[in-house]
């Protein structure tokens, strides 16, 4: 009520939608019963009560159910077992203790940013990896379609598992990872002699360039780019290795 | 070294943000979570075109919808309605998300592309009360448009609005006031002829 014990039209629609404890609604019923203008402007708001429910049912039978199911049973499922979780903790706490390796990697990343330091940050990253990070990963081909799915989504390819086969190594997975809102993508494979192997991908618009190496944690990595993303295959295998594997990838991805 | 922020910081945000974007979720809470986003499916997108009033933008939105609602790793506290819950991410995607993006696009938020409508291509005959319903509500700015939506189609209360919405209660119930007040000044539905002569503005 206002000042003068008159309701206010806020009261007077809280009234109407039944949204009033009993007393207030008393209330209002007492000063209805007082005030016949007051009455007249009841009826007036409840002039807005239409059937707004029935409208919009009717509306939300245009909706691409058919379409809307499809995508949510695109979107790739949250599995992420115990395992895997157990050893990002534990690879966490092995970062509190060599701060000064994530530091890095911020500092890295942040000049990275125009220049090739991703990479850098990828193979901190996959340093971390060993065979039993992705042996207990399905291979399930639905399930990687749908990840890659994700991929092409976020970063404009158009991947297929047929394009990503590296026999003997086996792909286990793809998913993306974001820093500082940029995305990169990152497809791993187990390699029966080398352990994890990853082709990893981000955005880029510094031109395209032929293959090149380099050694980074430990690991080789071959990297390229194209006119719109660039490239690196980094893991245990030799260097020739990798580079044969990279120019598959790259022949099959640009098809 | 060139200035190295403190030891804590560059490992807080690798850790948070070098990460999945999907954490561990029980894989049968995630089929269930599946199931039931499913129900769902319609409401968001009229909730989404409601808002956007591009058909392409509901869509969007439904999608972006699902994604963070899949993401979710604890259970929702209990009592927590799915649907509330569900408008909710919805709204602030597009609030802090989709529409903040297409302003800065320049790219126009009036001038429906396709808003609700029940002619040409879509199958369902037209009916003129929901059509002209429709329209009345359509014509009411966003914040109003919402409120009235999500009380009197959605059902929810007064202190549901709020929630969904992120806003006080006083400012559910004065948007539904002024609302209301501008619904009132229309002719009654059955007074009108045709959705084609007055309403078309």
């Amino acid at each position: 009520m206002n000042d003068h014990g008159i309701p206010s039209d806020e009261q007077l629609v809280a009234y109407l939608d039944d949204q009033l404890d009993t007393e207030q609604r008393s209330r209002i019923d007492a000063a209805i019963a007082e005030d016949s203008l007051l009455n007249l402007r009841l009826q007036w708001l409840a002039r807005s009560s239409l059937p707004f429910k029935d409208a919009y049912d009717q509306a939300g039978r245009q909706a691409p159910v058919d379409r809307l199911q499809s995508m949510l049973d695109s979107l790739p499922s949250p599995e992420r077992p115990a395992m895997d979780r157990r050893w990002f903790l534990a690879a966490a706490a092995a970062l509190v203790v060599s701060g000064v390796v994530a530091d890095r990697l911020f500092i890295g990343w942040q000049r990275g940013q125009q220049q090739n330091d991703w990479r850098a940050l990828m193979a901190d990253y996959m340093a971390l990896y060993v065979p039993q990070t992705l042996d207990h990963l399905p291979g399930d081909e639905a399930a990687q379609r749908a990840q890659l799915r994700t991929l092409d989504a976020r970063l404009g390819l158009n991947l297929t598992p047929a394009k990503l086969t590296l026999p003997p190594a086996q792909f286990k997975r793809a998913q993306i990872l974001e820093y500082d809102g940029v995305p990169i993508a990152q497809m791993t494979w187990l390699d029966p002699a080398h352990g994890p192997l990853a082709l990893c991908v981000t955005r880029t618009s510094s031109g395209s360039r032929t293959f090149a190496h380099e050694r980074r944690r430990g690991l080789n990595v071959v990297y390229w780019a194209d006119m719109e993303h660039a490239w690196m295959l980094i893991g245990h295998n030799p260097a020739a290795e990798l580079e044969d594997m990279a120019r598959l990838l790259r022949t099959r991805i640009s098809a | 070294m060139r200035g190295i922020p403190g030891p804590g910081r560059g490992h807080q945000r690798f850790v948070e943000n070098l990460r999945p974007e999907r954490t561990e979720v029980a894989i049968a809470s995630d089929q269930a979570l599946r199931a039931e986003l499913g129900q769902h499916l319609a409401r968001l997108w009229r909730y989404g075109l409601l808002l956007s009033r591009h058909r392409h933008v509901a869509e969007e939105l439904v999608q972006a919808t699902c994604v963070r609602a899949l993401e979710r790793v604890r259970p929702l506290a209990p009592g927590t309605r799915m649907d509330c819950w569900l408008l909710s991410i919805l709204h602030s995607i597009w609030l802090n998300e989709v529409r903040s993006r297409r302003v800065r696009q320049g790219q126009a938020l009036v001038g429906a592309d396709n808003a609700l409508s029940f002619d040409g291509e879509h199958a369902a005959q037209p009916n003129v009360f929901a059509t002209q319903v429709i329209r009345r509500v359509d014509s009411l700015p966003e914040t109003q448009r919402e409120c009235v939506f999500l009380a009197y189609v959605e059902g929810l209360s007064y202190h549901e609005v709020a929630e969904v919405l992120q806003v006080p209660l006083g400012t559910v119930m004065s948007r539904l006031a002024t609302a209301r007040v501008k619904l009132a000044e229309y002719p009654p539905l059955h007074a009108v002829p045709s959705p084609s002569t007055e309403e078309r503005r």
